[in-house]
């Protein structure tokens, strides 16, 4: 009994030496503020990154912090306002950033940061149950035009978040008003998947990476998403752009530093981030997850944080959720 | 499914997975003990570890941590009515006063026992039932749960002590307003948060918890000073008379079967779980201390792992738990969902069959420790005092880390000790609490989807059925004064 115990310290403690080995390479320290609670994908973004940085020797050790609360909002909070006192610490973050400081949730923007890199993108899906009417999105638009407020939506957040825009970017594109369209909004994307398959919605918008399982599992069909091109490893799933509607939209996760960072300290983290989503290990973890990757270096990350802004401002004011 | 059953059997017993099943228990239920952190942070602490493990190891151990989490959070409920997840409130109701009777060690047993009982219920149904079951989750939509829980409010109220119904209605009502405070779940606007960012998220539930019960129970112990007599504990304790067992298995049966079948609905499974038993208890039952405490043990235990059912058969996690662990799952590239069991069947069954176990092992682990337990109920007042609401304090920093949250935390404990005080009892606040946005959500979901047609609720037979069990529950009181 007491040697079974022994085992999975054993096992612990190895990975504690393996840690104090690489620290012999480098001995710099990295941070990493989630503005969200374990578990989620913030959190696994900002782990797995810190692994393949460790792995990769850029850094020695990585801590981790879960800052929960208003909607990420005591996480930027705590950010900026301990600027100058914080070292070696980095914030995880994604696109409710801007939608929350959009819409005046918090009072702080992606402008009181220093974005680092975009290290992920996860595109918008429309998704129905595998026997639904509605085999394709052309199937989808004419039925909301036949019977207005007839076809219900669901998605995993409140109105006016991250899956409500998508819905709203794509029906605006083919001529529908976002705000005649009856989205119902679920607690997580999870039980909103769970509406989809028990028939309380007729359709679901979500994120690519919620709903490859489901995908594959063939209970759902994935009619497009959001993204520039298809992807080989799932070349069913179509792109919206290949169905004549112009609509390419990512939820990006990316990394930043404080706003007080001096520019070689900025340009050092990108230099280390650039090694590292080219190593062996970033690349393992992206297939772990089934993450889509978007490396998007500083001023790259930066130009499209504001283009994302203003195309989000835009869908923001016609759903009347800002002024 | 006999060729999966020893797959399972394999995969589980191998020594390697063995120690880990030990290890996840273990850990889980520590953690679980300590107020205020329940299964999802106990969860969250091991994820870590779990990276450097194969999949079946990993899962099983993190498994292990949940529902040994479960098994060992009801000890705070029971000693210092500091109940530290919504499952186990139900469990303080008659486990506290039970364990302030002298009986603290037998209290601790029975709970013991009652979530070992639960949780192997629930393995076997899981084994037997879990893509039958799946089935369930399907049917049950928004209307549905928002009559589930108007049922679950209803019973509250109508099952109080006769003198108690009005004050409980109040005390729901309260803890439904309270409720509200924070983001609306579906139209994403502020409520009640007067622009204070700590209030955004709502009022965090371990915060009332600890406030309502713990705190204001030590409040209540430091101004009545009542003297008690020491309580000896010993081995002997652990065992139950047999009368008591004859008398406590029909209902740790009936209450586990309830349980499971709740916890397969995603949602707050394993809280109504274990309210839906208690009351059931409490109408049927003998009404004795040790049955209440019998019944929502073995229910959150049944329902904990009924909450596998969707997670492992439909790959939808039904509670905020299984939503971490189907992160762990994605993360070792599983897919949950109607592909596990043939992609991954040493997952699926390694899993199951390591519950059987995991929940042996919780059993031989925490009786032996109750003793020790049980002996922090003989402290002199004025060493227990200081320490339940020092638990209490740390239990609501370590979830929010806020200053702004302890101080709204004595604010309630005061408001809770006025309430008590003029005869308000505080497990209906907390019901309606935890009720609240889920009941809200579900009811405005229900209406949206029938353009605010309120007949929408009677076309559909599940939800008809419990409204009027709703209504009929209702006439109860009115029968027996008749009878009476």
């Amino acid at each position: 009994m007491l040697k079974l115990l022994v085992v999975p310290y054993f096992v612990a403690l190895l990975h504690i030496c393996g840690a104090a080995v690489a620290a012999d390479v480098t001995d710099e320290r990295l941070h990493i503020v989630i503005p969200a609670g374990p578990g989620g994908g913030l959190d696994a973004t900002a782990r797995a990154i810190g692994r393949a940085l460790v792995s990769d020797q850029e850094v020695a050790r990585v801590s981790y912090e879960n800052r929960t609360g208003g909607g990420g909002g005591k996480a930027m909070a705590y950010f900026v306002e301990s600027n100058d006192s914080l070292r070696d610490t980095l914030l995880v973050n994604s696109t409710p950033l801007l939608i929350r400081s959009l819409q005046g949730l918090f009072p702080h923007s992606y402008k009181d940061l220093t974005p680092l890199a975009g290290l992920i993108a996860d595109p918008g899906v429309i998704a129905v149950r595998a026997d639904s009417p509605y085999q394709t999105w052309a199937d989808v638009v004419l039925a909301m035009k036949q019977k207005p407020g007839k076809l219900f939506v669901g998605g995993g957040s409140v109105k006016g978040s991250l899956d409500h825009i998508i819905l709203s970017l794509l029906v605006d594109k083919v001529g529908i008003p976002p705000r005649s369209v009856r989205y119902l909004p679920y607690d997580g994307g999870g039980k909103a998947m769970l509406a989809l398959l028990s028939g309380e919605v007729d359709i679901l918008v979500s994120g690519l990476g919620e709903t490859l399982s489901q995908q594959k599992a063939g209970s759902i069909v994935l009619l497009g998403m959001t993204a520039e091109q298809a992807n080989p490893t799932f070349p069913q799933v179509p792109t919206f752009k290949a169905q004549q509607v112009d609509v390419v939209f990512y939820n990006w996760r990316g990394l930043f530093a404080p706003s007080s960072t001096e520019p070689e300290q900025r340009d050092q983290w990108i230099t280390q981030l650039s090694n590292t989503v080219a190593g062996e290990e970033w690349q393992l973890q992206l297939a772990r997850y089934g993450w889509q990757p978007l490396f998007l270096p500083g001023d790259e990350f930066v130009d499209y944080l504001s283009e994302q802004e203003i195309m989000l401002k835009a869908v923001l004011l016609q759903l009347g959720l800002v002024r | 499914m006999l060729e999966g059953i020893m797959t399972g059997i394999a995969t589980a017993l191998t020594l390697s997975n063995l120690s880990w099943v030990v290890f996840g228990c273990i850990a889980g239920t520590f953690i679980g003990m300590i107020p205020g952190l329940g299964p999802i942070s106990a969860i969250a602490l091991m994820i870590p570890i779990s990276y450097s493990l194969d999949p079946a190891g990993g899962l099983i151990m993190m498994a292990g941590v949940y529902y040994g989490a479960v098994f060992g959070g009801s000890t705070s409920a029971i000693l210092i009515n500091a109940p530290g997840v919504a499952s186990t409130v139900a469990s303080s109701f008659d486990g506290y006063p039970l364990a302030r009777s002298g009986k603290a060690g037998k209290a601790l047993a029975i709970a013991a026992y009652a979530s070992f009982f639960g949780g192997t219920f629930g393995a076997i149904m899981l084994m037997f039932f879990a893509s039958t079951l799946a089935l369930l989750a399907l049917q049950i939509q928004s209307p549905e749960y928002a009559a589930l829980i108007l049922f679950a409010m209803t019973s509250i109220v109508v099952f109080a002590q006769p003198g108690q119904r009005f004050p409980s209605a109040v005390t729901l009502l309260l803890g439904l307003m309270l409720g509200t405070v924070g983001t609306d779940q579906l139209g994403g606007v502020q409520r009640f948060t007067f622009n204070q960012i700590d209030l955004t998220d709502g009022i965090h539930f371990v915060l009332l918890v600890m406030s309502t019960f713990a705190l204001a129970e030590a409040f209540r112990l430091f101004i009545a000073q009542s003297p008690r007599s020491e309580q000896k504990v010993s081995l002997r304790d652990l065992k139950l008379a047999k009368s008591e067992v004859r008398k406590l298995t029909p209902v740790a049966g009936r209450s586990a079967l309830l349980g499971f079948v709740v916890g397969v609905m995603p949602g707050a499974g394993a809280t109504l779980a274990s309210f839906f038993a208690y009351d059931l208890e409490k109408q049927i039952g003998d009404g004795s201390l040790e049955a209440g405490l019998t019944a929502p043990e073995a229910a959150n235990n049944a329902a904990s792992t009924g909450s596998f059912v969707p997670l492992l058969s439909l790959g939808i996690p039904g509670s905020g738990t299984s939503a971490v662990l189907l992160g762990v799952m994605l993360a070792y590239g599983l897919q949950p969902g109607p592909t596990l069991i043939v992609e991954q069947p040493e997952v699926f069954w390694g899993v199951i069959i390591s519950m059987y176990v995991g929940n042996l092992l919780l059993l031989l682990l925490n009786l032996p420790l109750i003793p020790y337990l049980a002996r922090l109920i003989n402290l002199p007042t004025k060493v227990l005092l200081p320490l339940v609401i020092g638990f209490s304090l740390i239990g609501v920093f370590l979830t929010t880390f806020s200053v702004f949250d302890l101080a709204l935390m004595l604010g309630f404990a005061l408001a809770a000790g006025l309430l008590r005080a003029y005869g308000f009892p505080l497990a209906p606040l907390l019901l309606g609490f935890i009720m609240s946005g889920l009941f809200e959500e579900n009811l405005r979901r229900a209406l949206m989807l029938s353009s605010g047609e309120l007949s929408y609720l009677l076309d559909r037979p599940i939800t008809l059925f419990i409204l009027i069990a709703c209504l009929l529950i209702c006439c109860i009181p009115l029968w027996n004064r008749r009878s009476a």
